[in-house]
């Protein structure tokens, strides 16, 4: 990109917050970049984003987000255009106690809200394998959370996103009230601010929200039940959350879980997974203390009948630690050097059958169904399941990168022709979802699309080819 | 012996059938008309459509005070291909085409502005699939909530309970209303829709959510960007919901309840527990009730209804709690009382027998059930025939000041002193959603339709309490947008006042203008120069 | 003009209050919201279900009403088709009346007899009957002397000639069907066997005037209810019952504002002397049935508990409840004289409630009304349905056979 559009844009953003060059924009790419057209902004207000992307507007150059620590259009390097990153905007404006939320900027981590809720007796739900630290970017992208299970699944109210106009869009009761009346979800007519969710930014770059907070109750326990076999794990899993038991619920094999609770440390990974059974039933109970051990009698009761044998000792508390921050995808590519996963909702009593299918694919792609991670979290009390399967490999081996990215695709093919249904597509699975969806809905995406941003220079490409 | 009144207009056969007529219109021209009724009848069957004046005089007019408009056509399509059927011959003739649920509109939506085709969906009332174990129900727009509430409760669940009527219609509640559900625990309104499918005005079906491809219902929106709620709050301006997954909620076996109440009234009071109550979340339905609505909703008939009122203290907290057993229904029910009791000394708690004893005698509204079934019927039209309603969201904390003030404000006009608002009058209610993180305050004002004094009382009264709020900034609980645009001085105006819904309204504008080209879906607005303009006769 | 037996009633622009009131809340389509269970039996309003249209519900014809009165319409043919469809089953008013003190039945009532008043009720749909009853007194057609035939050789007195406590004024339809002969021999039977003594007008009695009643003819109506209490009169009776709803229903409301008599329905009487112990049932009746609350006598008059009362007593007899019973029952299809013009709409409707007595799986249907038995029997004899259909003294006889 020429050297004045980069000037113009230091004008408005400020010297030290636009960067071009391969080694300045690396870190948001998986693979190594030895060079790109990319120029970095970090804007540091929302009049700078505002302004970059009327700039841009004008000038009819493309503005692309970030919209995780790793970006997923592996040929966006190529391109030409500006590439946002929000995290300069780390402000915490307000934590309102009283009324559960707090309000934040998109650059404000899940490690800076954790701390300042924790001062205000507070606390946030957190993704089971988030792409992004950025809450704001987590909650509107939908992330599944830990604590789907018992609270309404999304966790936001109220956004602003900037749109390609650098006009800006506001959502919910905000649109008629001032800050600090109702925050309150629904627009003032026709919902089209959910069509944000989810978008891969293709209608606006949200950079302000206000998210959902949760009380820390008098009491917290945390159970776990190994099995040995999926059905009856499953089943437990679909009775406590049905029963509204528990706060957090997930079910894991020994896989996943040695993953993830192995800090990072490739070694441990072994050594985690002999100390566990093949399926772990993982539960929070929080509240008042009577109630927590009512809870945990019911479930200790329900497990029993069930077969499980509860977990004690150190993997306990491993889990109970764990629960305590977010869980992010990419922390899983130490243990093989990348992970590659499929992700999507089914109803509990169909579970076994999608990670047969998984398996089945993996198998005939050579990887052993035992590698695989595997994670159930229930949404909303039971009504489905979010089941994930992770492969992990190594990319340096062409073939066995290659085996990952079929397994992952046959597999979501298969899925997909069986209901499995795919909330936040992506890439080509986004490509794949879109060409099954009825036209129409593609069509409302598209209009919608060039209402707010005729020029079509908003991330571009992002969700669905040509859009 | 012939009626006495207007007897001499009966005779002389002086039929004024009220249309409201454009001067010179494009729309709804009488050649036109008399093709597409030919067509019509041809595409849904000669007994689905009609233009005769007795039935079409069913839908000219709603609880509401918006002027009588008779529609010149209605059809009642059996399937989506009928309502697309009825989008083509409309777009081909140039005729409206305002869709009808169950016509239980308080505020006129379906009464069609200047005539033309009322499509009244009740034809298609089909529970297609009910699913207890993954919560959801497919269904049509005739479906109401006292078939599915009954549906429901065969799998072990609840859907959403509205103080509406029964036979309200569970979609267009789901798409224009349905926020004051009492369990706000699992959402409210457009946390309900699952995926829908809708026929848009150029006769093209859009399925959303899992519907888009098949998929299995996943109580999460997407694929992508959430379409699902489009036609919340577009008043059929946008096409007509024919289908739409609603997510029902786990009925628990066991129930138990407390009565906290308090005879001071000090809203203010009575909205900190209620606050403290939602953000402890564990009940299953949470309201507050003042005792004029407490009469209205267990009350057997008027007379029962002031005579509950009047037994009941000022302010009441509904609260009711599930449990996989008694033991923890019991227990859930035990701690809420004692954090109340430790932190309201001041209340009392009523003895559940004492509210039993009240509906003993009722023949139609049986206590226990009604805990079970809150949406009973429209109780709060009857007091005087019709019913205001003003539908406000704040925050809790805003909420009482707001309110105050609004007594004040209609209570001086509609004829009360400022002490508690007559049952014969107004009655408010409060209700949290979501933990309380905002709240839902309705107040209804009472009227005669037929008496004129009485409705210009209540009306200004109504008026003045909704200006207040307003001021205040409340923000109002059914988005009116997608009707309000186009009204000259508000768009001059909506960009000072409210200027963070100049995107919002432009994209809508637009996206109707795409969606429905030749301006026929609940036609509102002239099409000028790449703006809508509301109509002006 | 013929002398005017009963009191002056009300016309339709008296009921404005109800007919402006009404919010549209259409419970009136509806079975109690709390006692529904089954989402398969939420309706409850004949003509609306069938036809579907606004006007078809009783929020519709609420709406005619005013409509006409504020001149905005006049009568068209949809509209009589609308009014002359509406079974006056009066769930609807059951509905409104409660929640709003709303009277949707009576307005449709008025409706009609405004109909007639201005000439436009579709008198020529039931020429039949205004022939029938010009020659025979019956709107069935059937002459005096074969309308007294199923009594003979039974030993009932004639009222007008012998004295006797009670008349059992036998109403329209027992005596001029086949196939409800035996059900009107075996009231005869019943009441014999419980030592009530009853006469019969026989030849002398002419239409109750129901069904011109109910169709709004209240001129023509009011013919035969004169010619009725004249002859009551003469018989110097006080005391009447009869085993017909819908002779019931006129005689009560409107047949006592002219004369001092008190009318019984036929299940009252049989329940008092039940309750008494005056009659022991004891006979068992293995029976899995079901009790259909005609309008009239359940809904019209509140007369639930007096049948049951019947049926409970007897050994051996399973009662069944309809999903939609009592309050909440539905039409057997044969109320408002709808069958006389709408016979296949009729009949649609009485199969839903076939329908619905299977679905709980009763092997008969029990029911107290000449009216819906003929409904049911001949709907069951079209479908081929393997369900019986009794009247309530039919059962009750085969328990008392030998045990009194």
């Amino acid at each position: 990109m020429n050297g004045k559009v980069v000037k113009e844009i230091a004008k408005i953003c400020g010297d030290g917050n636009v960067y071009t060059g391969a080694r300045a924009l690396s870190r948001y790419f998986r693979d190594r970049l030895s060079s790109t057209d990319l120029v970095l902004v970090m804007p540091q207000t929302p009049e700078q984003i505002s302004d970059t992307v009327r700039f841009c507007y004008e000038n009819e150059i493309p503005v692309f987000s970030v919209k995780g620590r790793y970006m997923e259009d592996g040929t966006l390097p190529s391109k030409e255009g500006i590439l946002i990153d929000l995290r300069n905007m780390s402000e915490i404006k307000k934590i309102d106690r009283e009324n559960l939320s707090a309000y934040i900027y998109a650059g404000v981590t899940f490690a800076d809200l954790k701390e300042k809720l924790a001062k205000e007796e507070m606390k946030i739900l957190y993704p089971v394998s988030g792409t992004t630290d950025s809450v704001l970017r987590s909650y509107i992208d939908r992330e599944m959370l830990l604590g789907s299970t018992c609270n309404r699944h999304l966790q936001y109210s109220i956004f602003h996103a900037v749109l390609a106009t650098g006009e800006m869009w506001v959502s919910g009761s905000q649109q008629i009230t001032e800050e600090g009346h109702a925050d309150f979800r629904e627009d003032q007519g026709p919902q089209m601010s959910p069509f944000f969710g989810a978008s891969q930014d293709i209608f606006g770059i949200p950079f302000y929200g206000v998210v959902y907070t949760y009380p820390i109750r008098e009491e917290r326990k945390v159970v776990a039940y190994s099995f040995d076999n999926l059905k009856d794990a499953a089943n437990l899993v679909y009775k406590v959350s049905r029963s509204e038991w528990c706060f957090e619920a997930f079910l894991a094999n020994d896989r996943f879980l040695s993953v993830t609770f192995s800090g990072g440390a490739r070694e441990n990974v072994a050594q985690t997974k002999k100390k566990l059974k093949q399926w772990v039933a993982v539960f929070s109970f929080e509240h008042h203390r009577e109630l927590v051990e009512l809870w945990d009698r019911y479930t200790k009761d329900a497990a029993r009948e069930l077969g499980g044998k509860e977990v004690k000792g150190q993997t306990l508390e491993m889990i109970d630690k764990a629960l305590m921050s977010p869980w992010y995808f990419f922390d899983r590519d130490f243990y093989r050097g990348r992970c590659s996963r499929v992700c999507g909702f089914q109803y509990f009593k169909n579970i076994s059958d999608v990670f047969s299918t998984i398996e089945e694919q993996a198998a005939s792609n050579g990887f052993k169904s035992q590698e695989i991670g595997k994670i159930i979290v229930p949404a909303y009390f039971g009504g489905s399941a979010y089941c994930e399967a992770d492969i992990y490999y190594n990319p340096e081996n062409n073939r066995e990168a290659d085996s990952a990215i079929k397994t992952v695709r046959n597999s979501y093919e298969s899925l997909i022709e069986d209901g499995f249904f795919v909330d936040r597509p992506q890439g080509d699975v986004a490509e794949l979802v879109f060409s099954k969806t009825n036209p129409a809905y593609v069509r409302l995406i598209k209009i919608f699309k060039s209402i707010v941003d005729p020029k079509g220079l908003m991330n571009p490409d992002q969700l669905i080819k040509g859009v | 012996m012939k009626s006495r009144i207007r007897k001499e207009v009966r005779e002389r056969r002086v039929v004024h059938r009220p249309y409201i007529m454009e001067k010179d219109p494009a729309h709804n021209r009488s050649e036109n008309l008399k093709r597409a009724l030919s067509e019509l009848k041809e595409a849904l069957g000669e007994e689905w459509v009609s233009d005769a004046p007795s039935i079409l005089c069913g839908y000219a007019r709603d609880q509401s005070f918006v002027p009588a408009t008779y529609p010149h056509i209605v059809c009642l399509p059996g399937s989506t291909e009928d309502v697309q059927a009825i989008y083509r011959i409309a777009n081909e003739y140039l005729i409206d085409v305002m869709p009808y649920g169950t016509g239980l509109s308080t505020i006129g939506l379906t009464i069609p502005p200047f005539g033309g085709i009322l499509c009244d969906l009740r034809r298609m009332d089909r529970i297609i699939e009910i699913d207890g174990e993954n919560m959801f129900a497919i269904i049509e727009p005739g479906v109401n909530f006292l078939m599915l509430q009954a549906a429901a409760q065969r799998v072990g669940c609840r859907v959403l309970n509205p103080s509406t009527s029964a036979t309200a219609g569970v979609i267009s509640n789901h798409l224009f209303c349905n926020i004051n559900t009492m369990a706000s625990k699992y959402g409210f309104g457009m946390d309900s829709i699952i995926d829908v499918e809708a026929v848009l005005p150029t006769g093209e079906i859009l399925t959303t959510g899992p519907a888009s491809y098949g998929a299995v219902k996943g109580h999460v929106p997407g694929p992508g960007p959430d379409l699902s709620c489009f036609f919340r709050y577009g008043f059929g301006t946008l096409g007509i919901v024919t289908k739409m997954t609603v997510r029902l909620y786990p009925e628990p076996p066991y129930h138990q309840q407390i009565f906290p109440a308090y005879e001071e009234d000090k809203l203010e009071v009575m909205a900190e527990a209620l606050h403290m109550v939602a953000q402890d979340n564990l009940t299953l339905e949470l309201a507050h009730l003042m005792n004029s609505f407490y009469g209205i909703f267990i009350g057997d008939n008027n007379k029962e209804a002031s005579k509950v009122a009047e037994l009941m203290p000022r302010h009441n907290l509904l609260t009711i709690f599930g449990g996989a057993t008694q033991e923890e229904a019991d227990l859930k029910a035990e701690i809420t009382k004692k954090m109340l009791e430790e932190k309201f000394p001041m209340f009392d708690f009523l003895p559940k027998e004492a509210l039993l004893d009240l509906t003993e005698d009722n023949e139609f509204v049986n206590f226990d059930k009604w805990v079970k079934y809150f949406n009973v019927t429209v109780r709060v039209q009857r007091v005087r025939g019709s019913f205001m309603i003003g539908a406000l969201i704040d925050k809790l904390g805003n909420m009482v000041g707001v309110e105050r003030m609004m007594r004040d404000a209609c209570t001086n006009q509609i004829g009360t002193t400022n002490d508690p608002l007559a049952p014969d009058d107004a009655s408010t209610y409060l209700q949290p959603y979501h933990m309380g993180r905002a709240a839902y305050m309705e107040y209804d004002l009472y009227t005669n339709q037929a008496d004129k004094d009485d409705l210009i009382r209540i009306l200004i009264g109504y008026g003045r309490a909704t200006a207040t709020a307003m001021s205040q900034g409340m923000a109002i609980a059914a988005g009116p947008a997608a009707i309000e645009k186009g009204i000259p001085m508000l768009d001059l105006a909506t960009p000072v006042i409210r200027p963070n819904m100049v995107q919002f309204l432009d994209a809508y504008v637009k996206m109707k203008m795409i969606l429905d080209p030749n301006n026929i879906s609940n036609r509102r607005w002239e099409y000028d120069t790449g703006q809508m303009k509301k109509i002006v006769l | 003009m013929k002398k005017k037996i009963t009191a002056r009633r009300e016309v339709l622009a008296e009921l404005r209050e109800d007919f402006s009131l009404c919010g549209k809340c259409k419970l009136c389509q509806a079975v109690m919201a709390q006692q529904c269970e089954d989402p398969r039996f939420w309706r409850n309003c004949p003509s609306g279900t069938r036809f579907r249209y606004e006007a078809y519900y009783a929020s519709g014809k609420m709406e005619i009403a005013r409509c006409l009165e504020l001149a905005e319409i006049e009568h068209d043919e949809k509209m009589k088709h609308v009014l002359y469809t509406c079974m006056l089953c009066g769930s609807c008013e059951d509905r409104c009346y409660p929640v709003k003190q709303l009277h949707p039945l009576w307005v449709i009532e008025l409706l009609r007899e405004q109909a007639f008043e201005d000439g436009w009720a579709p008198i020529e749909r039931f020429s039949n009957i205004y022939e029938n009853l010009e020659k025979t007194g019956n709107p069935y057609g059937v002459a005096p002397e074969k309308r007294e035939e199923w009594s003979k050789g039974m030993g009932v007195k004639n009222a007008i000639e012998e004295e006797c406590e009670y008349l059992l004024f036998v109403g329209d339809d027992y005596p001029c069907f086949p196939s409800l002969i035996p059900k009107i021999q075996s009231i005869a039977r019943v009441l014999k066997l419980a030592g009530v003594d009853f006469g019969i007008l026989g030849k002398h009695e002419v239409s109750s005037g129901s069904a011109l009643f109910l169709i709004g003819d209240r001129d023509r109506f009011e013919e035969f209810a004169a010619k009725n209490i004249e002859n009551i009169e003469k018989a110097g009776i006080k005391k009447i019952i009869t085993p017909d709803p819908h002779s019931y229903a006129v005689l009560k409301e409107e047949y006592t504002k002219a004369s001092d008599i008190e009318v019984y329905h036929l299940s009252e009487i049989l329940a008092d002397l039940i309750s008494k112990e005056t009659i022991k049932p004891g006979g068992k009746v293995n029976m899995k049935a079901t009790y259909h609350d005609p309008c009239r006598l359940g809904r019209r008059h509140g007369k639930f508990e007096e049948p049951r009362i019947i049926l409970r007593s007897i050994p051996g007899f399973e009662l069944l409840e309809f999903p939609r019973s009592r309050k909440n029952s539905l039409c057997c299809g044969g109320g408002g004289s709808v069958f006389f013009i709408e016979p296949e709409f009729a009949k649609w409707v009485t199969k839903e409630r076939i329908f619905e007595a299977e679905y709980i799986g009763a092997e008969a249907i029990i029911t107290t009304c000449p009216i819906c038995e003929r409904m049911f029997m001949e709907a069951i004899e079209e479908t081929q349905k393997n369900i019986a259909v009794y009247d309530l003294a039919e059962v009750l006889e085969k328990s008392l056979q030998g045990v009194i």
